[in-house]
């Protein structure tokens, strides 16, 4: 399966993405985030941290997901390196906990590709496929 | 699905309401634009399409030629709302609040610069914060005084020494968006904010030095103080992280509410909320904090320019560098329009408002507002003047730039295979940027060729060429 599919946006920056299980998907948003702001291997983590959220329904939640990314790479400068999700049910939608392995901004400066702002709800909607999830991710760069 | 359109005036194009339109749309496209409109399948026209659905908008909806495919409302979009029964919509300012650019002249000429043009480009790039996690040590602001920016704009950072008073003249709306409350911007806003007031960014923010090559309308030149072979400075950035978590908590908020105000969208990354809802109220008074925010950050990065072209050998009373203007192209302003109050959302796109506007700094009210439209890096940017037909048309609107003509990647894929710097520096251009790969993504070629759009706007009668600018140096994060 092909997880990431570059959109043809001139402006922003798009992807589609696919994965077997939901899970899956946001672990697969969240590698095309990190591919549209680093190039190249990263290094090996530095520290861990767990993220909670939760949301109302899984669109919102997977924009919440990715801002929390972008937050903590260009903000805490923690440039997450892994990624293990699981998704839970929340008290109202949906909920997530992630584990992110990271590393310091600094340790990654020269493979920085540039600012993302936010991840936007533009055509956003996860659907059910045959072969598992799919979701087209557009980000304001 | 293909967008019904007609050509009504030159340059000028109608979509005549359908579906759940509530009014028509009206864009401006040369033959090429409109090739290029085609070419991604209209896909700006389709967004311009569902703007034009947004309840309490005021006819028509408008794209002007840079229109380019953005998310929720496209690039290039102006959309008046009816202040008293209309939406605000987060998406239709986008996530850069006050994204802008601001023009700086100078005493000097491109002959006076040549010499210490590589020096200069040095203290420029060590003196404005450029790229991630760059900050002046020497510049910091406590939460008070990050809220005093919040609420007075540039007023706040020229009060601590950082600029002239004779600056705020020459910012729209005198670098301060009235009601702005800081208690609507979230914790996380904040502290995205703090390190960044006084930096650049990356991506397409910028500063050039520049200089005057060619002048259109002399007496408009000459009102905005412009010369031919004149050096200027072109700062293009806006409200930084702070901007976008503001509009992130609010996109997120209102998507919430929609069913409250029975708003229907057709895209999410529309949500609105009433402009008279406490929803609405608290958003604006956040924007217009943020705006605050942008406004100062444009004005310590003039101090900063100043403060380098001085450590680079020019004197204040050589280098004489005072505002031409300063403007947003991403905002939503009160304005009257035809005698009836609407809140203008300009989504890349820049107020242009005509001669004799009270608004306007006395000295340009005969010849109207500079308008300022960057290029790319590697040929020109064009200082226009607003007009009494964009008053008529435009609800006082013009174009705010390029707009893109490859993506990102095939942007960098085409750089990886050249020396974009060592290019560039053959042709009088001096570079100096954080990343190879902002300059990649920014290479002239990434670009639509901007006098394009200009011709159109000039054509349409829209805004009227007054001069253009060619760089010599560019500063990227």
């Amino acid at each position: 399966m092909r997880h990431l599919e570059e959109l043809p946006h001139t402006a922003d920056l798009g992807f589609r993405v696919r994965a077997r299980s939901l899970p899956g998907l946001f672990y697969w948003a969240g590698r095309g985030l990190l591919a549209a702001m680093f190039e190249g291997p990263l290094p090996p983590p530095h520290g861990h941290r767990i993220l909670r959220l939760s949301a109302d329904d899984l669109e919102t939640l997977l924009v919440r997901f990715l801002n929390e990314l972008i937050y903590l790479a260009l903000t805490r400068e923690e440039v997450p390196v892994g990624l293990a999700i699981r998704l839970l049910p929340g008290d109202r939608g949906c909920a997530l906990e992630a584990r992110l392995a990271w590393v310091p901004f600094s340790r990654v400066a020269d493979r920085f590709l540039g600012e993302v702002k936010s991840a936007t709800f533009h055509g956003l909607k996860i659907e059910k496929t045959d072969a598992g999830y799919q979701a087209q991710v557009v980000l304001d760069v | 699905m293909s967008v019904p359109f007609e050509k009504i005036a030159p340059y000028t194009y109608r979509i005549p309401r359908h579906g759940k339109m509530r009014v028509d749309a009206v864009f401006y496209a040369s033959e090429t634009i409109l090739r290029q409109l085609e070419e991604e399948d209209y896909a700006s026209l389709k967004q311009l399409v569902n703007v034009a659905t947004l309840p309490g908008i005021v006819e028509p909806a408008l794209a002007m030629p840079d229109i380019h495919w953005g998310y929720g409302f496209p690039i290039g979009g102006v959309a008046a709302m009816d202040a008293d029964e209309g939406v605000v919509s987060p998406g239709g300012v986008g996530f850069d609040i006050n994204c802008g650019v601001r023009l700086l002249r100078s005493s000097l000429s491109k002959e006076d610069l040549e010499p210490l043009k590589e020096r200069l480009a040095d203290y420029l790039y060590a003196r404005v914060p450029a790229g991630v996690g760059s900050e002046r040590r020497d510049v910091r602001f406590s939460r008070r005084e990050l809220k005093d920016v919040l609420r007075e704009g540039a007023q706040a950072v020229v009060t601590r020494g950082f600029g002239e008073p004779e600056d705020l003249e020459f910012i729209e709306s005198r670098g301060r968006l009235p009601g702005a409350d800081p208690d609507r911007v979230s914790p996380r806003a904040m502290e995205r904010g703090a390190p960044q007031l006084g930096t650049l960014g990356s991506g397409n923010h910028f500063l050039e030095v520049q200089y005057v090559d060619a002048i259109y309308d002399l007496e408009a030149a000459r009102a905005f103080g412009l010369f031919e072979g004149q050096v200027t400075v072109l700062i293009h950035t806006g409200s930084r992280g702070l901007g976008h978590q503001v509009c992130e908590d609010y996109v997120e908020r209102f998507l919430k509410r929609l069913s409250l105000y029975k708003i229907e969208l057709p895209d999410r990354q529309l949500a609105a909320a009433p402009i008279k809802s406490p929803d609405g109220d608290d958003y604006l008074r956040a924007m217009a904090a943020a705006a605050n925010f942008a406004f100062a950050n444009r004005q310590l990065i003039t101090h900063f320019t100043r403060e380098a072209f001085e450590a680079a050998g020019f004197a204040p009373r050589d280098h004489g560098l005072r505002v031409v203007y300063d403007l947003a192209h991403n905002n939503a302003k009160f304005e009257e329009h035809k005698g009836r109050g609407l809140l203008v959302h300009r989504k890349g796109a820049t107020r242009a408002f005509g001669p004799g506007h009270p608004e306007l700094p006395r000295v340009y009210r005969p010849v109207g507002q500079p308008v300022l439209v960057p290029g790319d890096m590697g040929r020109y940017s064009f200082v226009l003047a607003g007009t009494r037909g964009a008053m008529e048309k435009t609800f006082g609107s013009s174009c705010h730039g390029a707009g893109r003509r490859l993506s990102r990647a095939k942007a960098k894929k085409l750089a990886r295979n050249s020396d974009i710097v060592g290019e560039l520096a053959r042709r009088g251009i001096v570079v100096r940027a954080k990343t190879r790969a902002t300059v990649w993504e920014e290479i002239p070629e990434a670009y639509k060729d901007v006098s394009e759009v200009v011709e159109v706007v000039h054509g349409a009668g829209i805004g009227k060429k007054v001069a253009r600018l060619r760089p010599l140096i560019v500063v990227k994060g």
